[in-house]
C-alpha cells in the first residue's frame, strides 16, 4: 500500500486501515509533536483553511483513543488522534462531514455544520467485542493472547435443554474432554478434563469460576451466561497458581447496557433414553437359566405356564424395566431477563425456572434461578459493580421401603434391570411381589410413600470496586459471600406387599449440610499504552474461606405414612449426627504483560500461595510462567509476500501450575471416631488408628509448556490453529490404596507420589463465508492426547510380566485409569481343546468348554511356559481415557431461517460392562438378549461367541469374570449432538407488535450416535447397574427480545 | 474539587485499611485440625481416652448395620457363621461360585474374596493394636487398670495371629507400626516363629486378665482371663502339644467361672447371651451396632435372604433322643417334622419342612411352588430344605439390617470342655467316667438336651464319638473347618456329591437321583485338592504389590 504525505496532511486511498497502519501512523503522529512537522505553518498554502479540534474517547470507558484515522468525507485530507485522544485537521469547508474509524469500533460520521469543535465517542463494534477474550482477573484482546484459551459465547450455548452448564462444552473446544455418565434430573452433569487427566491422585478437575468466584456448573442459570472461558496452558492459567494445574473455567455472567431490552426464552422438550437394554422374558429366562445351571431348574411345564401367560400371579412375566421407565422425560425452561440501564447505574435482572421431569416416577427435578448485577459509577473514579444471585432447586426422587437399606433411582433401575422376569410385580388382587431379595421390586417401591427429597438453596453476593486513582491504574477489591444450605430427607414408608408379608419399620433420614464461603480480593492494575509499548500490570491479594456443617438424624417406626417429619417417629433408636469440615486459602500474585506494536507479546506471572490443607512447613508454595507471542503477520515482510494469510501468530509458553483437590485434614496424624462398640447393655464410645497421614505432605504441580500457531486466511474465511502441549505432574497427591500392602493395616491418606504426563495436539480448522443471502459456517476440532504414567514412586514394583507398576491400576508407561488384565483367544470349544491349550488351572480350575481361554504371553523365562496365571499374563488391555475427540459445529443462515448441527465424539478409548449388566445370571440376575444371543452354545461351539457359556455368578465374580479383553468394548462414538432448526420473524412484523426478535426453533439433543458398544447400552455409560439412562430430547423453543 | 480530592483521598485510605486488615487477619484460618477425629499429639493424655482407643480395638473391623458375604473381620457373623459354608455343615445359597464354596470345593486361587477380606481385617487389627501398645505406656492411670487393657490389646493381636498361621502359616510378624515402604517390604515369617509368638503373647496376656467372675455386666464382652487361656489351648490343639493344651484347659475348669448353661438354646440369642457358658462373643447392638445376620439368614417368609444352608451331612449327626443314631429307616424319621424324636439340640440349630417359627410356617417342600420358601436351584430360598435356626429371637420383628442385637459366640465354655477331653484322649491320657463327665457328659446331660451320658473310655472308639459330639455341639458356630483342618480332614470330606434334605414323598426331585434310595435333595459336589487347599494362598493382590509374598 502507498501512503501519501501532503502538506503535513495525511492523505489515504483507503478509509480502512490495517493495524501494522495504524501503529505507524501513531509513531509518525508522535514525532509530529516534537515539531518535526509543523502542521500549522504548511497550512498557509491553502486558503479559507477552517481547523477543527476535537477529542476521541472510548464511548464505554470514557478513555481517549489515540490512533484514530479522521479523513474528510470525499476527500485525502486526514489526520491521526494523538495519545490523548486529541486531533486537529484543516477542511475548507465548514459543513464538511468527518470520518472517524478506528479498528475495532464502528465508524462513525459527524457533520461539522460550522462548528469548529467535535468530540467523538467511539463505539465498539459487536465483532471487536467478540474479539475480546476473559482471561484471569481481567480481559484481553483476542489477537494479544499469548496462552491457550478457548472461548465460547452466549449466542453458541442458548437454547440447549440442558440443566447443567457442563454438558453444553462437549465437543466445543480443543483440549476439554467433556463426558455424561448419567441423564438423571439435576444430575446430569458432565465430567470435565481439560487437556488429559492430570493426576491420579488429587481431583483433577478444573477450577470453575463464577464471576471471579469459585461455584459449579450446575447453580448456574444458562441464559446468564455471557461467555465461559477455559484457560488451558500455564500462562493463561497461572494466576490461580494453587488450583490451576487442571485448567480454570472462567463463566462471565451477562452485565447491563444501556437502552432497555427485555428477552424471553422458553424450551419445552421430550427426552427418551438414547438407548434400552433388551431384557430377557420369563420363559427365555428359565431356559437360559437351565442352561447355565445345567440341570433343570425350571421344568418344561413351569416354562409352557410362562410362555402362556395363563397364570401371570404365579407363572409371571415382568417387565420390571418398562414399568420403571414408565414414562417420558419432559423438559422446560422459561427464563425472563431485563437489561438496561443509564450512563452511569447499568442492570441486568433475570429470572429463571427450569423443570426437568424423569422417565420414573417420583423422579423430577426443579429450579428456580434469580439473578442482579448491577454497575454504578458512583463517581468518574469509581465504579461498583454488584451481582447477587440465588437459586432454589429440588430434586426428587423415589426409593425403597421399610426394612430394605436406603437406595436411590439409579439403584432402583438396578434391581429393575436385574431382576428376573419370572418374579412377580403386582398380582391381579394388588398385592406386591417380594422378588427374589424379599423387601419387594420396583412395583412395591415406586407405588409406596417412600421418597428422596432434596432440596437446596443457594445464595451469593459479590461486591467489587474498581477505583481510578489516577489515569492508566485501577484499584479493586472485590468481596464475595456464597451460602447454601442442601438437604436430603429420605423416608422408607412401611408397606403391606401381601397378607403375610408386612414391611413395618418405617424410617427417616434427614441430613442438613450448610456451607459458608467467604472470599476477599484485591487488585490492582496499572496498563499505559505509549510509544507502541503496550504494558500492563497487575497485583493482586486473594484470601478465601469455606466452613462446613452437617448435621443428620434418624428415627425409626413411623406410625403413618403421611406424617413424615422427625417428631412422628418412634422414640427407640434415634440417631443423631453431625461434623464441621473448613478450609482456607491465601494468596498473592502478580502478572506483567507487555507488547510491543502488538507484534511481539510477553506475559509473566507469578503466584503464591498457602493453603491450609498443608502443613505448616509445606504451606506455601510458587508458580511462576511466562510466554512469549509474536505475531509474524503484523510483519510488513510478511504482508508483501503472503498477502493472502490475514494472520500468523507464533506462541510459546511455560508454567508451573498447582492442585490441592484432596481432602481438608490431609497431615493431621489422628484416631478416627465412631469405632464404637457395645459392652454390657451400652455402646461405648471408640477411636482408632485407621489412616495413615503423611506429615510432609505439599503441593502436587504440574508443569505445563504450550507451543501454539494461529491463522487465518483470506481475511478469515479460514481459519487454522493448531497447538502442541505437555503437561508434567509431579508429586502427586495420591492416595496409593493400591500401592501399599494390606500389612500395612490403616488406609493411607494422600501423600506425595508419582509421575504422570499427558501431551497432545490441538487442531481447529474453520470456514466462514457469506454469498448473498446465506452465510455458513464450519468449525471443527480435533485434540489428540496421551496419558502416561512416568512414575507411582511408592509403588514401582517390578511385576514377573517386566510392567512396573502396582500389580492391578498404574504402570510406568501406561495411561492412567487403565484396564489390566489376561489377554483371550475366544473360548475353548471342546475338552481336547482344553487339553491342547496352555494350562490354565491358576486362573479356571477344571475349564469347560466355552470358558473364555485365556493367552500365555510370558513365564519365568520371558517367554509363554505354558501356563496362564496372574502373576506373568495379565497386562494393559485398554484406557478409559479417549486418545481423541472432536467436534464439529455446522451452522447456517439463509435469509429468516437458521440451522445448527453439532456433530461430536471420541475415540481410542475403552469402555466395560460389568456386574448386573455385564454378566448373565449375576447374584440372582437376569440376561440380555444380546448375552442370549452371543453366548456359547455347547452344541454349537464357536470360537469366538459375544459371551462365554452361560453360568451362575455371585457378587464375586467366577474365572470367566476376571479382568479381561474379553469384556473390554470399543467406547468410541460419533454423536449428532444437537440439531437446531431457527425461524426468526422479518422485522416488519415484528415492528408491528413492538417486538425487536422473535425466533421459533426446533432442537433435538443427542439424537443419533454410531458406536459398537453394546446392544442396549450408550457407549458413554461404563455401569455395573447403578445408571441412569442419557436422554436424547426433542425441543421446541422460543426466544422473544422486546 | 478539593471534596471530590478528600473523598477520593478517604476511599484510598480505607481501601488500604481494608487491605492490611484482610491480609492480617487471614492466617490463622489456615491453621485447621479436623474436629471429627481425635488429634494423636493430644490423645494419649487420660485414662479416659486410652479406654476410647481400646474400644476402637475391640471394634477392629467390624462392619454393624449391614449385612456382609466376605468377612472384614474373623469376629462378625460372615467371619465366623458363614465360614461354615467352607465346610460340610452348610452351603451357601449363592452355588458353587460362591467365594466359601470356593475355599474346598478344588477351585481355590489367590483372587478369592475371602482371603482378601480376612487378611486385610487381620491386619487392620494389628495395627490398631500396635499403635495402642506404642502409645499406652507414658499415659497416666491407674496402673493395674492399665496393665489390663494392655492385656486385652495383647490378647487380640495374638488372635489374629492364631487365626493367620492357621489358614497361611508363613506370614509377616508386625508388631509395630509401619510405614508404606516398610509394609510394602515385608517378608513371610515361618510358622514355627509365628504360633510361638501367639503362644508367648497370650501367655502373658492371660497373667494380667481378670477372670470371667471379676468382670462386671457393664463391661460384658471384654476379654477374660479364660478367652486367652482358651486361644492358647487351641493352638496348642493345633501344634498337637496335647498336655500344655490340657493344663490351659484345666486352669479354666478349675477357676469355675463358666458354667453348662441349662438352656442350649437361648444362649444364641439375645435373651441369654451374657451366660456365664459365653466366655468370649461378638458383641452386637439394635440399631447402634446390628447384626446383619437376621437380613443374610432369616428365611424368606421372614423376608430374608436364606444365605446359609444347613447340609444333610450334619443334620443326620444328631442321633435320636435315645441316643441311637440317626436312619432314615428309622420310624421315628419324620420328614415333615424332622425335629421330632431328635437330639434337642437339632431343633435349636436348624428350620426344617414344617416347623413354626415366628409364627410363620417354614414350608420348604420341593412340590410347594407357592410357598416362598420352596426348595429348588432358582429361589432366593433354601437349596438343602434346611434353615438356620440358631442364633435368631424367635420373636424379633425389627429392621432386618439394622433391628437385631443377637452376639455371635467366639469361645464358649462347652468348646473348653470338648477340647479339653481331646487333649487329654490325643495326649494319651488314660479317659475315666470322671473326665467324660465333666466334659462330654456334662454337654450332654445339660438340661434342655438331655441326651444320653457317653461311657466309652476306649481311645479309638471315643475319639469319634467325641468329634461328632463337637460337631453337634458347635454346629454352625464357625470352628468346624478349623477342626477338620487340624484333624488332617478336609481333603478326605470336602469331596463328592452333598445332599439336602429327604422329601420321601415328593414328586420333583432333585437334579441327580439319590443312590441311597432316600429322595434326598442334590446340592452340589466339591473335590477339595488334598496337599494343597490345606495353606491358603497369599492374596493376589498383595502378590502384586509385595514381591517377598509370591511362591
Amino acid at each position: 500500500m502507498k501512503k501519501i504525505f501532503n502538506s503535513g496532511e495525511h492523505r489515504y486511498p483507503h478509509v480502512k486501515k490495517s493495524p501494522i497502519e495504524l501503529i505507524i501512523s501513531i509513531m509518525i503522529l508522535m514525532l509530529s509533536f516534537t515539531n518535526i512537522f509543523a502542521t500549522q505553518s504548511l497550512n498557509n498554502d491553502l486558503q479559507q483553511q477552517i481547523t477543527v479540534t476535537g477529542t476521541v474517547t472510548d464511548d464505554a470507558q470514557g478513555d481517549p483513543l489515540p490512533g484514530v484515522n479522521i479523513v474528510v468525507k470525499g476527500t485525502t485530507i486526514g489526520a491521526l488522534s494523538d495519545v490523548t485522544g486529541r486531533y486537529s485537521i484543516t477542511v475548507s469547508d465548514p459543513n464538511s462531514v468527518l470520518v472517524f474509524t478506528f479498528i475495532g469500533y464502528n465508524t462513525q460520521e459527524i457533520s461539522l455544520a460550522g462548528q469548529r469543535i467535535a468530540d467523538v465517542k467511539m463505539v465498539q463494534s459487536i465483532e471487536a467485542l467478540q474479539e475480546v477474550v476473559v482471561v484471569g482477573y481481567g480481559t484481553t484482546k483476542k489477537v494479544n493472547v499469548i496462552g491457550s484459551v478457548a472461548q465460547v459465547t452466549s449466542e453458541t450455548i442458548e437454547n440447549r435443554p440442558v440443566s447443567s452448564v457442563s454438558n453444553v462444552l462437549t465437543g466445543q473446544m480443543t483440549g476439554v474432554t467433556v463426558i455424561q455418565r448419567s441423564g438423571k434430573p439435576g444430575f446430569d452433569g458432565g465430567e470435565i478434563r481439560i487437556r488429559g487427566v492430570g493426576s491420579f491422585g488429587a481431583t483433577p478437575s478444573a477450577l470453575i469460576l463464577i464471576d471471579g468466584i469459585p461455584g459449579s456448573m450446575d447453580e448456574i442459570n444458562i441464559n446468564d451466561i455471557e461467555s465461559i472461558s477455559v484457560l488451558k496452558d500455564a500462562s493463561s492459567a497461572a494466576i490461580y497458581g494453587a488450583r490451576a494445574a487442571n485448567g480454570v473455567i472462567l463463566i462471565t455472567t451477562k452485565k447491563g447496557k444501556e437502552g432497555t431490552v427485555v428477552s424471553y426464552n422458553g424450551y419445552y422438550g421430550i427426552s427418551t433414553p438414547t438407548e434400552f437394554p433388551d431384557l430377557a422374558e420369563s420363559w427365555e429366562y428359565a431356559e437360559e437359566y437351565n442352561v447355565a445351571v445345567g440341570l433343570e431348574a425350571f421344568s418344561a411345564e413351569d416354562i409352557a405356564k410362562y410362555k402362556s401367560q395363563s397364570d401371570p400371579d404365579h407363572f409371571p412375566n415382568t417387565d420390571f424395566l418398562g414399568h420403571t421407565f414408565s414414562r417420558k422425560g419432559i423438559q422446560t425452561g422459561h427464563d425472563l431477563s431485563i437489561t438496561g440501564g443509564r450512563n452511569s447505574n447499568r442492570h441486568f435482572l433475570s429470572a429463571g425456572y427450569l423443570y426437568d421431569r424423569g422417565l420414573v416416577i417420583k423422579n423430577d427435578y426443579k429450579r428456580y434461578n434469580f439473578r442482579l448485577n448491577l454497575e454504578n459509577d458512583l463517581s468518574n473514579k469509581l465504579t461498583l459493580t454488584t451481582r447477587i444471585a440465588g437459586s432454589w432447586e429440588e430434586a426428587n426422587e423415589p426409593t425403597t421401603t421399610a426394612n430394605k437399606s436406603y437406595e436411590t433411582v439409579e439403584e432402583i433401575i438396578q434391581t429393575a434391570l436385574r431382576f428376573p422376569a419370572i418374579y412377580l410385580g403386582q398380582a391381579s388382587n394388588g398385592d406386591f411381589g417380594e422378588g427374589p431379595e424379599s423387601g419387594g421390586t420396583a412395583y412395591s417401591w415406586l407405588a409406596s410413600k417412600s421418597y428422596i427429597r432434596r432440596p437446596t438453596t443457594k445464595a451469593g453476593l459479590n461486591l467489587r470496586l474498581d477505583w481510578k486513582p489516577v489515569r492508566d491504574l485501577v484499584i479493586s477489591a472485590l468481596g464475595g459471600y456464597n451460602f447454601a444450605i442442601a438437604e436430603t430427607r429420605n423416608y422408607r414408608a412401611s408397606q403391606r406387599l401381601t397378607p403375610t408379608i408386612n414391611l413395618p419399620t418405617a424410617t427417616l433420614e434427614q441430613i442438613k449440610n450448610s456451607s459458608a464461603f467467604k472470599t476477599m480480593q484485591f487488585l490492582a492494575e496499572y496498563s499505559r499504552v505509549f510509544k507502541g509499548h503496550d504494558l500492563n500490570v497487575l497485583g493482586g491479594y486473594s484470601f478465601e474461606h469455606q466452613i462446613n456443617e452437617n448435621f443428620d438424624g434418624k428415627r425409626i417406626d413411623f406410625p403413618s405414612n403421611d406424617y413424615t417429619v422427625m417428631s412422628m417417629g418412634g422414640v427407640n433408636s434415634q440417631l443423631v449426627d453431625g461434623n464441621d469440615t473448613e478450609w482456607a486459602i491465601q494468596s498473592f500474585f502478580s502478572r506483567v504483560r507487555y507488547n510491543y506494536n502488538q507484534k511481539y507479546l510477553f506475559e509473566f506471572t507469578l503466584r503464591h500461595d498457602g493453603s491450609s490443607r498443608f502443613p505448616p512447613d509445606e504451606k506455601y508454595a510458587t508458580f511462576p510462567s511466562l510466554a512469549a507471542g509474536w505475531r509474524v503477520s503484523q510483519e510488513n515482510f510478511f504482508k508483501e509476500a503472503v498477502p493472502w494469510v490475514s494472520n500468523l501468530k507464533l506462541k510459546a509458553s511455560w508454567g508451573t501450575l498447582g492442585n490441592q483437590n484432596i481432602g481438608n485434614y490431609p497431615y493431621q496424624s489422628t484416631l478416627a471416631s465412631g469405632r464404637d462398640y457395645p459392652f454390657g447393655t451400652g455402646i461405648s464410645t471408640g477411636a482408632a488408628y485407621r489412616t495413615y497421614r503423611d506429615p510432609k505432605i505439599h503441593w502436587e504441580s504440574t508443569e505445563v509448556k504450550d507451543l501454539g500457531i494461529e491463522s487465518g486466511f483470506f481475511d478469515g474465511k479460514i481459519i487454522l490453529n493448531v497447538t502442541y502441549f505437555d503437561r508434567f505432574t509431579r508429586d502427586i497427591l495420591y492416595t496409593p490404596g493400591s500401592s501399599v500392602s494390606a500389612v500395612l493395616g490403616v488406609g493411607i491418606s494422600e501423600t506425595n507420589t508419582g509421575e504422570v504426563k499427558n501431551s497432545g495436539w490441538e487442531f481447529e480448522l474453520g470456514h466462514q463465508n457469506t454469498l448473498n443471502d446465506f452465510n455458513y459456517s464450519i468449525m471443527g476440532n480435533f485434540s489428540i492426547i496421551k496419558n502416561e504414567v512416568v512414575t507411582l514412586g511408592l509403588g514401582n514394583v517390578n511385576q514377573p510380566n517386566g510392567m512396573v507398576g502396582n500389580g492391578s491400576t498404574l504402570f510406568i508407561g501406561y495411561p492412567m485409569q487403565m484396564y489390566y488384565g489376561y489377554k483371550s483367544d475366544g473360548v475353548f470349544t471342546s475338552v481336547d481343546d482344553i487339553a491342547e491349550w496352555a494350562d490354565q488351572s491358576k486362573v479356571t480350575p477344571g475349564p469347560e468348554p466355552g470358558d473364555i481361554r485365556y493367552m500365555d504371553l510370558s513365564g519365568p523365562e520371558g517367554v509363554p511356559d505354558g501356563k496362564v496365571d496372574a502373576n506373568y499374563d495379565r497386562t494393559y488391555i485398554g484406557s478409559q481415557i479417549p486418545k481423541y475427540t472432536f467436534g464439529l459445529n455446522l451452522s447456517a443462515q439463509y435469509k429468516q431461517f437458521d440451522f445448527s448441527a453439532f456433530i461430536q465424539g471420541v475415540a481410542g478409548v475403552s469402555g466395560l460392562l460389568e456386574n448386573y449388566v455385564g454378566f448373565a445370571f449375576r447374584n440372582l440376575g437376569t440376561i440380555q438378549q444380546w448375552q442370549m444371543d452371543g453366548r456359547f452354545d455347547p452344541d454349537n461351539p464357536e470360537r469366538y461367541p459375544d459371551y462365554p457359556r452361560l453360568e451362575i455368578i455371585t457378587n464375586v465374580g467366577t474365572p470367566n469374570t476376571v479382568s479381561s479383553d474379553f469384556w473390554i468394548l470399543n467406547a468410541s462414538y460419533v454423536r449428532l449432538k444437537n440439531l437446531q432448526v431457527g425461524y426468526t420473524l422479518p422485522k416488519r412484523i415484528l415492528d408491528a407488535v413492538r417486538m425487536s426478535t422473535l425466533r421459533v426453533y426446533l432442537s433435538a439433543e443427542n439424537l443419533f450416535s454410531l458406536n459398537s458398544y453394546r446392544q442396549g447400552w450408550d457407549p458413554e455409560i461404563n455401569t455395573g447397574g447403578a445408571y441412569y439412562p442419557i436422554l436424547s430430547t426433542f425441543t421446541f423453543g422460543v426466544n422473544v427480545k422486546f | 474539587m478539593k471534596t471530590h480530592r478528600k473523598v477520593n483521598n478517604m476511599i484510598a485510605g480505607s481501601l488500604l485499611l481494608l487491605i492490611l486488615i484482610g491480609i492480617s487477619s487471614c492466617s490463622k484460618e489456615l491453621e485447621q485440625y479436623p474436629n471429627n477425629q481425635f488429634a494423636k499429639e493430644t490423645f494419649w493424655t487420660n485414662e479416659s481416652n486410652a479406654m476410647i482407643a481400646l474400644t476402637g480395638v475391640y471394634r477392629g473391623n467390624i462392619v454393624f448395620n449391614g449385612t456382609q458375604v466376605n468377612p472384614s473381620d474373623w469376629w462378625c457373623y460372615a467371619g465366623l457363621i458363614l465360614f461354615e459354608h467352607a465346610t460340610d455343615n452348610a452351603f451357601d445359597r449363592r452355588g458353587k461360585n460362591a467365594a466359601q464354596n470356593r475355599l474346598t470345593n478344588g477351585t481355590l486361587l489367590p483372587d478369592n474374596a475371602i482371603l482378601g477380606t480376612l487378611w486385610n481385617g487381620s491386619y487392620i487389627r494389628i495395627a490398631i493394636c500396635n499403635d495402642f501398645l506404642e502409645n499406652i505406656e507414658p499415659v497416666e492411670m491407674d496402673e493395674t487398670t492399665k496393665k489390663r487393657m494392655i492385656a486385652e490389646v495383647r490378647f487380640i493381636r495374638a488372635a489374629q495371629y492364631f487365626y493367620l498361621s492357621q489358614f497361611w502359616g508363613a506370614v509377616p510378624l508386625v508388631t509395630k507400626t509401619l510405614t508404606p515402604n516398610e509394609a510394602n517390604e515385608q517378608t513371610k515369617t515361618p510358622k514355627a516363629d509365628i504360633v510361638s509368638f501367639v503362644i508367648d503373647e497370650l501367655t502373658e496376656a492371660a497373667v494380667d486378665l481378670p477372670r470371667c467372675k471379676d468382670i462386671p455386666g457393664s463391661e460384658f464382652g471384654r476379654a477374660p482371663k479364660q478367652v486367652a487361656l482358651a486361644f492358647l489351648g487351641r493352638i496348642y490343639m493345633a501344634e498337637k502339644r496335647f498336655t500344655e493344651a490340657s493344663g490351659v484347659y484345666k486352669q479354666i475348669i478349675d477357676f469355675g467361672d463358666n458354667i453348662i448353661d441349662p438352656d442350649y438354646e437361648s444362649i444364641f440369642n439375645t435373651s441369654n447371651e451374657t451366660s456365664a457358658e459365653i466366655i468370649f462373643s461378638v458383641q452386637y447392638a439394635a440399631e447402634l451396632a446390628a447384626n446383619g445376620l437376621t437380613q443374610h439368614a432369616l428365611p424368606a417368609n421372614k423376608s430374608g435372604w436364606h444365605l446359609v444352608n444347613p447340609l444333610e451331612n450334619l443334620a443326620i449327626e444328631y442321633d435320636f433322643s435315645d441316643g441311637t443314631p440317626f436312619s432314615y429307616s428309622d420310624p421315628r424319621f419324620n420328614s415333615h417334622n424332622m425335629g421330632e424324636n431328635r437330639d434337642p439340640r437339632f431343633a435349636a440349630s436348624f428350620l426344617y419342612d414344617g416347623r413354626v417359627f415366628g409364627g410363620n410356617v417354614y414350608d420348604c417342600h420341593p412340590d410347594h411352588a407357592s410357598s416362598i420358601d420352596q426348595l429348588t436351584y432358582s429361589k432366593q430360598a433354601t437349596r438343602t430344605g434346611y434353615g438356620l435356626r440358631k442364633f435368631f429371637d424367635e420373636d424379633f420383628s425389627g429392621s432386618l439390617l439394622t433391628g437385631y442385637g443377637g452376639n455371635i459366640p467366639i469361645i464358649r465354655y462347652a468348646e473348653v470342655l470338648l477340647s479339653y477331653l481331646e487333649a487329654e484322649l490325643e495326649g494319651g491320657k488314660p479317659i475315666t467316667q470322671e473326665l467324660l463327665d465333666m466334659t462330654i457328659n456334662k454337654i450332654r446331660q445339660r438340661e434342655s438336651v438331655q441326651m444320653p451320658v457317653i461311657n466309652v473310655t476306649d481311645p479309638a472308639l471315643l475319639r469319634p464319638i467325641l468329634r461328632k459330639e463337637r460337631r453337634i455341639e458347635l454346629a454352625l458356630e464357625g470352628i468346624r473347618y478349623w477342626d477338620l483342618l487340624r484333624w488332617g480332614m478336609l481333603g478326605e470330606v470336602m469331596q463328592g456329591d452333598f445332599w439336602g434334605a429327604s422329601f420321601p414323598d415328593a414328586i420333583k426331585t432333585g437334579s441327580k437321583t439319590d443312590p441311597t434310595g432316600n429322595k434326598r435333595w442334590w446340592v452340589d459336589n466339591k473335590a477339595f485338592r488334598t496337599g494343597q487347599d490345606e495353606v491358603w494362598p497369599i492374596p493376589q493382590s498383595e502378590q502384586d504389590i509385595n514381591p517377598n509374598l509370591r511362591d
